[in-house]
């Protein structure tokens, strides 16, 4: 009688142990769901140059691209610009005539881009050297306006649930719809880095591209393309 | 009475063990998979990624064909217009944000718009001009 009891009894402690262990583990699943479900909100902010990336790639693809680039028996020579198509676009520097702004297919919407080309082999003893100089415009768009952008993103990111009315009165309207790092993302991907830049006082200094010039008598000069873009909204 | 202290000990002693690996192993490992897993899928990486892609396709002399997957796991809407691309992620997960982004590129293409894709391609073709052509498609 007496083992009996003391056996259930062990029995009982056994149920015991194990129901804890079960209920330890089924708060950490609980904790572990609400985590990830309602807690933990993922925000993507890149902090990068856009107008420098966006001027590297622009450079690239000018002196790949058909309107400066120098073709061979249909065969484009990448690198190797074009004296008579550069004559086209841009101006001779130093000529006195007004820099033109044209539109060649290439460049960022609603930006403008300064494209500047020196000829390294004709430079006077003060190291100023021949070249052209221009604008590049790309299209103007209301889809690839900062602040629509902006907008899109803070009206994308308006939560409304149980907190909203408590947090309407304690810290305002604007609280109540948006975190400020809500915020702060939308800013940092949709704000222009030309416009940042006023604010960061950062600077980037390039060398420019590396490129080969060609004369229509057959010269080949060294140079350098430099491409400056002011993306403007 | 000493039995029953002794298992209450244990239970105790293998609750803080499981919440202290929870905590100290499996826990950072996940958080670092899913913010990397997701920094590569969200919608602002991209549509940086595909606007960057489309830029530079215009850097090759001749022909290029670039196949784009950012995930398989989940999908995107596409909206391409006025050489802007919007992404909208669609993510069946709570914790990702499923914000759109919209991304400036620097050459000309025709405007296109698809739903539910994360297969993209970009081609870049010559004849005496230069074409593009954007493609999507679900994998």
């Amino acid at each position: 009688m007496f083992s009996k009891q003391a056996k259930n009894k062990g029995l009982t402690h056994t149920m015991m142990f194990i129901l804890k262990g079960l209920f330890a583990i089924a708060i950490i699943g609980l904790l572990y769901w609400l985590f990830l479900d309602t807690i933990l909100q993922m925000h993507v902010a890149i902090n990068e140059n856009t107008n420098e990336r966006h001027a590297i790639n622009l450079a690239n693809v000018l002196i790949s691209s058909e309107k400066l680039a120098y073709e061979n028996d249909r065969k484009m020579m990448r690198g190797i610009l074009d004296v008579d198509k550069l004559d086209e676009i841009f101006v001779r520097s130093g000529s006195f005539t007004l820099i033109p702004i044209k539109d060649i297919g290439i460049g960022y919407p609603n930006s403008l881009t300064l494209v500047r080309i020196i000829d390294l082999e004709k430079c006077n003893s003060f190291d100023i050297c021949d070249g052209w100089i221009g604008y590049l415009s790309g299209p103007i768009t209301l889809q690839g306006l900062s602040i629509v952008n902006f907008g899109e993103c803070v009206s994308e990111h308006a939560r409304a649930d149980i907190w909203t009315i408590f947090k309407f009165f304690v810290a305002g309207p604007v609280l109540a719809w948006w975190h400020p790092l809500d915020l702060a993302n939308c800013a940092e991907n949709n704000i222009p880095s030309s416009f940042k830049l006023l604010f960061t006082n950062s600077q980037i200094t390039s060398e420019g591209f590396p490129i080969v010039i060609k004369y229509p008598n057959g010269d080949m000069h060294l140079g350098r393309i430099y491409v400056l873009l002011g993306e403007f909204s | 009475m000493k039995a029953i202290a002794t298992s209450d000990t244990i239970g105790i002693a293998f609750v803080v063990f499981v919440l202290f690996l929870f905590f100290s192993q499996v826990f950072p490992k996940l958080i670092s998979v899913i913010t990397d897993n997701f920094s590569k899928a969200s919608g602002e990486n991209v549509a940086r990624q595909l606007s960057g892609l489309i830029t530079v396709s215009g850097a090759a002399p001749y022909k290029i064909k670039i196949d784009y997957t950012p995930t398989t796991e989940h999908t995107y809407n596409i909206l391409m217009k006025d050489r802007t691309v919007k992404v909208t992620p669609i993510f069946t997960v709570n914790y990702a944000e499923k914000a759109s982004s919209t991304q400036r590129f620097a050459v000309g293409l025709n405007d296109y718009e698809q739903e539910k894709v994360n297969h993209f391609v970009v081609e870049k073709n010559f004849d005496g001009e230069s074409t593009y052509v954007f493609e999507a498609s679900k994998e």
